[in-house]
């Protein structure tokens, strides 16, 4: 073998090192998602509507609570016969793993207003096996929480022909420190569950 | 001689075939109807939804099941030991044939074994349950 095979060899070997060694640590950065204005060059991202609910231990979830930290939120309610169980055992893959993180809350806003109050999502969060303030049920002003879905990446229409009486869907939306949504999928698939994972490493990876 | 190996092995690969996918009508429907709440392998939701999967309940209200499955159910049970007291909704417009496989399914299915239900025995308790 002369000089120049091995040099070639070396070379092969270095960037194949390199490029797995790039795979294990890289972090994708994440998009902003949603409507973007440009004004005077600056791009202006779309931010999830402010907000102030009320979980399920009777304290406030606002945007100031939350205190820097990203979040999980969802729309569902507690006597929702179809998609909301299965959405719900999925968000709680997400729960067990981040549910001492210092970065990461998830939000589960109720769109029954009238039958959902703190009691009966405390009632909900308990069965289900949350008793830790990082997964918040809450509920909140009815028009805030329909009016502002759409901002949310949420559907939510109160339907007496639905099952349960609402129309509402399993979306599980990511939402960073400064109100933009950096990622979603929908809550009812485990596969996309499992990509959504990679969405919040990705994003927790910011802030470290 | 061949071509009757070939049939037979044909028939009998068929018949294995037909075999592995017992109540698989009974198993869209549950998926249509119940998998929402008991979940896909019947094994409910941690206190919320009780499970399916080798549920004393089940296996003691077996009789009754088609009246809980069209009319629902309020009230505390326990099963298995555990308490749960979410509504099941009622499903009034679910028929007795729909009935009779997702019951088949379940019976046979998620680590049960309880007995095998007939389309008559599940339209006749649905009329006493009216």
């Amino acid at each position: 073998m002369n000089n120049i095979s091995i040099l070639y060899c070396l070379c092969l070997a270095g960037f194949i090192l390199a490029s797995c060694g790039g795979g294990l640590q890289s972090h994708k950065s994440l998009p902003k998602l949603g409507h973007r204005d440009i004004i005077d060059g600056d791009t202006i991202f779309h931010k999830v509507p402010d907000f102030n609910f009320t979980d399920q231990y009777g304290h406030e979830v606002s945007p100031k609570s939350l205190n820097g930290k990203a979040f999980i939120l969802d729309y569902f309610f507690t006597s929702c016969p179809t998609i909301c169980p299965r959405v719900k055992a999925q968000e709680l893959r997400i729960f067990e793993r981040y549910k001492d993180h210092p970065n990461l809350s998830i939000v589960s806003v109720s769109i029954d207003t009238k039958y959902d109050t703190k009691e009966r999502l405390n009632n909900y969060a308990t069965k289900l096996g949350v008793n830790n303030s990082n997964w918040h049920f809450v509920t909140g002003d009815k028009d805030m929480i329909y009016d502002n879905a759409v901002g949310f990446f949420h559907t939510a229409i109160e339907n007496k022909d639905a099952p349960g009486g609402y129309d509402h869907d399993g979306k599980l939306v990511l939402i960073d420190k400064d109100r933009h949504i950096r990622g979603f999928c929908d809550g009812l698939f485990p596969e996309e569950v499992d990509d959504f994972f990679d969405d919040i490493e990705n994003l927790l990876h910011e802030y470290k | 001689m061949k071509n009757s190996y070939l049939i037979f092995i044909s028939m009998l690969l068929i018949t294995l075939s037909c075999a592995t996918q017992e109540y698989s009508q009974g198993r869209e429907l549950y998926n249509y109807y119940c998998s929402s709440c008991h979940l896909e392998s019947g094994q409910g939701l941690r206190s919320l939804y009780p499970p399916l999967a080798k549920s004393d309940y089940l296996a003691k209200y077996n009789e009754t099941l088609p009246c809980i499955i069209r009319k629902g159910l309020e009230g505390q049970i326990i099963v298995n030991g555990k308490d749960y007291d979410m509504p099941m909704p009622a499903m009034p417009k679910i028929s007795a044939f729909e009935i009779t496989n997702i019951m088949n399914y379940i019976n046979h299915n998620f680590g049960n074994d309880l007995p095998f239900v007939k389309f008559v025995d599940v339209k006749a308790k649905l009329e006493e349950c009216k």
